[in-house]
């Protein structure tokens, strides 16, 4: 979307680049570089989007989530060679739905997969394309979701489309067209706040607007020439984040692979070079002065991640447990000693957990959860890994429901995914899993067991604010029962009771406390004997869960 | 009028005292426990036995009566009746219905009839009376073999053991193995089906196991029939009760205690519910 050099190639019926003006078309070049602008812009932006989360809980991902997902699309969309910008761009939204993590990257594929739906197979985009594109873009979006909620990234992909239809005849630039779009996107994201009252509240802009917004300016950036830089500030939490969730995902014996580039290293690459291998092995550490590459197979990723982060700005940061891979790969029951022709794959954040699923007999564990949303990529390798031709899929987290979905319509197997929204709705619709049951069966009866069981979430707030009518101080204790914060306490014990008050106890019979990975066993036993003393008819079990971010997680049924 | 007479093993349980009014012949398995060997049911009483159970360490083995015994109960009838009518535990769960038909071939004749129940406890005793009331009845011998062998597709039977521990000692977990979790409280329900134990779910707690228990056995198909069992914990049944009168008001249900030779396998606490289905 610069200024565009004209190609020689011509196609009849399609836009020939030679017989246009400059500016007015984008190549697939240009597609290339957008694209990867739009990825790394979010990158360098991830922490701040992540920052829009408006609970005061560890679950904000969205900047993330973004980032990885055009991430995955900027990589597809370079390993296709083809001239036709049409095809790259589709490659990319390919690319965009295999890479997305979490709710926000699975519509941020779909506005791709729209985006690039009108220009399949053309040599280079015009501005009629580009317009055409905003439009089916917004119209992908809506359909991806079940319920389409405005004050959201939906409201801005209409809005751009708008923007752009109106502009359409009156600009003869892409920089010009995006420059227009760009307008109208500020606005309606700076708008969302009053749309939603969850936004209203907490005084933030929805985070996935605003990463659609993000990903609007890098495409501007790019067709004008402007480089993709901040001014540094925001740049190091992105790290912190990864730092967050690869310190609580266990190690296995294979440990992890773990990727990043390093921007502007304090250090030579020697000197990177020499530490890396000091802490791993499979060790490849390339670059120069203004980028470095770092390749590391290492029991903690931790260390490494640490060390970088004092040198430099990490971005495109991996981290892969190669142990879970190599479970997935290896470990699973085969069909022939089973009792049922149907697997179970769930996904579960923390050892305990997988543990847990493993021994109820899930067939296999992908990695992931509050923090840490797999991508569709994840899930599919997980289920296309093990030796069932029918299978039942537990997301175990609203924010994974989509990229499961997106996962089950790829699968050459019968897959149906049943919606547990929480561990504890996982673990009950993996013990009413039935023997004797067909798949269909099965998924109604998971579900429904399912819903008979209210989670409670016990944790601390990061920060302060005032949401769903309590005002929460930084470190309080945040008692949420099924994702509805009820209770505000000084300590942990007196947030979980609270919110246990909330969940009918008197007609339940059994509460599991799952202790999360920083708390201790007798922690979790004084949780547990201030339960049983309050409510005296339930039975209480303590389970190691090994979660992040949650000292507990109560399951009541 | 041809006379029958009814021969079963001590793994077939009943309902009150059905067993003695219609004169069923019961062969007696073993169980042998820290080298000590008792008759099933008459050495050593079911609550007897759920208590060694609870106290003792070890296990006790069960063996299948001795062909003896079998041959020495169809004589006996033989020399009364004209035909005999002999219902066991399922031949995929012990040797017992092989004995039987060994002993049948040498001393029966062609008079005696040996039957494979594909099940065990109150539905082997199902079989067993309705065998007893089809003889008095005069029915002949062919077609009340016939009714029998009918009913064996029509019974089901679910049981929620307290714990799957027993099962795993007993060596005799098979396919059960997939319940075994890490979670406490967690009971697996298992099925006697085509003659073999089977996994079929788990629940958290007993009071949702009966619950389950109840919908799954319910989900069968109309029932002509419904029997509460439990193993040394007649306690249980109360609950178990009412909950079946919630769901088939005025049902008759009857009562049965899970015997010796299912109970070292399923362990004490256990509890099920059986059912014939109506034809």
């Amino acid at each position: 979307m610069a200024t565009a050099p004209p190609t020689s190639s011509a196609d009849a019926g399609s836009p020939n680049a030679s017989d246009r003006p400059a500016g007015s078309f984008a190549t697939s070049e240009h597609v290339r570089e957008a694209i990867a602008a739009a990825a790394t812009w979010l990158e360098l932006q991830a922490s701040s989007v992540d920052a829009l989360n408006v609970f005061p809980v560890p679950d904000g991902d969205t900047g993330t989530n973004m980032s990885m997902t055009l991430r995955a699309a900027a990589d597809a969309a370079l390993a296709e060679t083809t001239d036709r910008a049409g095809t790259v761009l589709g490659a990319a939204a390919r690319g965009a739905l295999m890479g997305a993590r979490g709710n926000s990257g699975v519509i941020l594929s779909q506005l791709l997969r729209g985006f690039a739906e009108g220009s399949t197979g053309k040599e280079c985009l015009t501005i009629a394309d580009v317009v055409d594109g905003f439009a089916r873009a917004s119209d992908a979006g809506y359909k991806a979701v079940g319920r389409p909620v405005e004050g959201t990234i939906l409201t801005v992909a209409r809005r751009a489309a708008e923007a752009a239809q109106a502009a359409a005849s009156e600009v003869r630039t892409l920089s010009k067209l995006l420059e227009r779009v760009l307008r109208v996107t500020d606005q309606a994201v700076a708008e969302t706040t009053e749309q939603l009252d969850v936004l209203r509240q907490a005084g933030v802009v929805d985070a996935g607007a605003q990463g659609y917004r993000l990903v609007i300016e890098a495409f501007w950036r790019v067709a004008c020439g402007k480089p993709i830089v901040t001014d540094g500030a925001t740049t190091a939490p992105a790290a912190s984040h990864a730092l967050v969730a690869a310190q609580h995902v266990g190690e296995g014996e294979l440990g992890f692979c773990t990727e990043f580039l390093i921007q502007n290293p304090a250090d030579s690459v020697e000197t990177i070079r020499a530490y890396v291998e000091s802490i791993g092995d499979s060790v490849i550490v390339v670059g120069d002065s203004g980028l470095v590459r770092v390749h590391v197979h290492a029991l903690k990723p931790g260390g490494v991640l640490d060390y970088a982060a004092e040198r430099g700005t990490l971005t495109r940061i991996k981290v892969e447990n190669m142990q879970v891979q190599h479970d997935a790969g290896t470990d699973a029951p085969s069909a022939s000693e089973g009792v049922s022709n149907i697997g179970v794959v769930a996904v579960a954040p923390g050892l305990g957990f997988k543990e847990l699923f493993g021994s109820l007999g899930a067939a296999a564990v992908v990695e992931g959860g509050q923090t840490m949303n797999p991508s569709v990529q994840d899930v599919l390798a997980a289920v296309n890994g093990v030796g069932f031709r029918e299978l039942l899929l537990l997301p175990n987290n609203g924010n994974i429901l989509l990229a499961a979905q997106h996962a089950a319509e790829q699968t050459p197997r019968a897959l149906r995914v049943v919606p547990t929204r929480s561990i504890p709705q996982g673990i009950a619709a993996l013990l009413a899993f039935n023997y004797e049951a067909d798949l269909d069966t099965n998924a109604a009866l998971m579900s429904e067991a399912a819903g008979r069981v209210a989670t409670i979430e016990v944790t601390r707030a990061v920060r302060s604010a005032q949401v769903q009518g309590f005002q929460v101080e930084r470190g309080q204790s945040l008692g949420l029962l099924d994702d509805t914060l009820v209770a505000v306490a000084e300590d942990l014990v007196e947030a979980a009771l609270s919110a246990l008050a909330r969940a009918e106890p008197e007609r339940r019979e059994i509460v599991t406390v799952y202790r999360g990975a920083d708390t201790t066993e007798a922690q979790a036993t004084t949780l547990a004997e201030a339960v049983r003393a309050a409510h005296p008819h339930l039975d209480v079990e303590v389970a190691a869960g090994g979660q992040p971010h949650y000292p507990y997680i109560l399951s009541v049924e | 009028m041809t006379r029958i007479g009814v021969v079963t093993d001590s793994t077939a349980d009943f309902p009150g005292d059905s067993q003695e009014r219609l004169g069923i012949v019961v062969v007696p398995l073993s169980v042998t426990w820290d080298g000590e060997s008792f008759r099933d049911k008459l050495d050593l009483s079911t609550a007897d036995f759920y208590a060694m159970l609870r106290e003792r360490d070890s296990l006790p083995k069960t063996s299948a009566p001795a062909a003896g015994l079998f041959e020495e109960a169809y004589e006996r009838l033989l020399g009364q009746l004209d035909h005999v009518i002999s219902v066991h535990i399922s031949s995929k769960l012990s040797g017992t219905y092989g004995i039987a038909q060994g002993a049948a071939e040498r001393v029966g004749g062609g008079r005696v009839s040996v039957i494979d129940s594909l099940q065990t406890t109150m539905c082997q005793g199902w079989l067993a009376m309705r065998a007893a009331e089809l003889g008095a009845e005069g029915v002949a011998p062919e077609a009340a073999v016939a009714e029998i062998r009918s009913w064996v597709p029509r019974l089901r039977l679910y049981a929620i053991l307290d714990t799957l521990e027993y099962l795993q000692k007993g060596g005799r977990i098979g396919r059960a193995r997939a319940l075994v979790g890490a979670l406490l409280n967690v009971k697996p329900m298992i099925t006697i089906r085509d003659g073999e134990a089977h996994p079929v779910e788990r629940v958290r707690g007993r009071a949702a196991g009966m619950r389950r228990l109840v919908d799954v056995l319910a989900s069968q198909g109309q029932l002509a029939r419904v029997g509460v069992l439990h193993g040394g914990s007649p306690e249980l049944l109360g609950e178990l009760e009412r909950l079946w009168k919630e769901r088939l008001p005025g049902q008759p249900l009857e009562r049965g205690e899970i015997g010796s030779v299912l109970g070292t396998y399923a362990g004490p606490g256990v509890f099920g519910a059986c059912g014939l289905l109506a034809e």
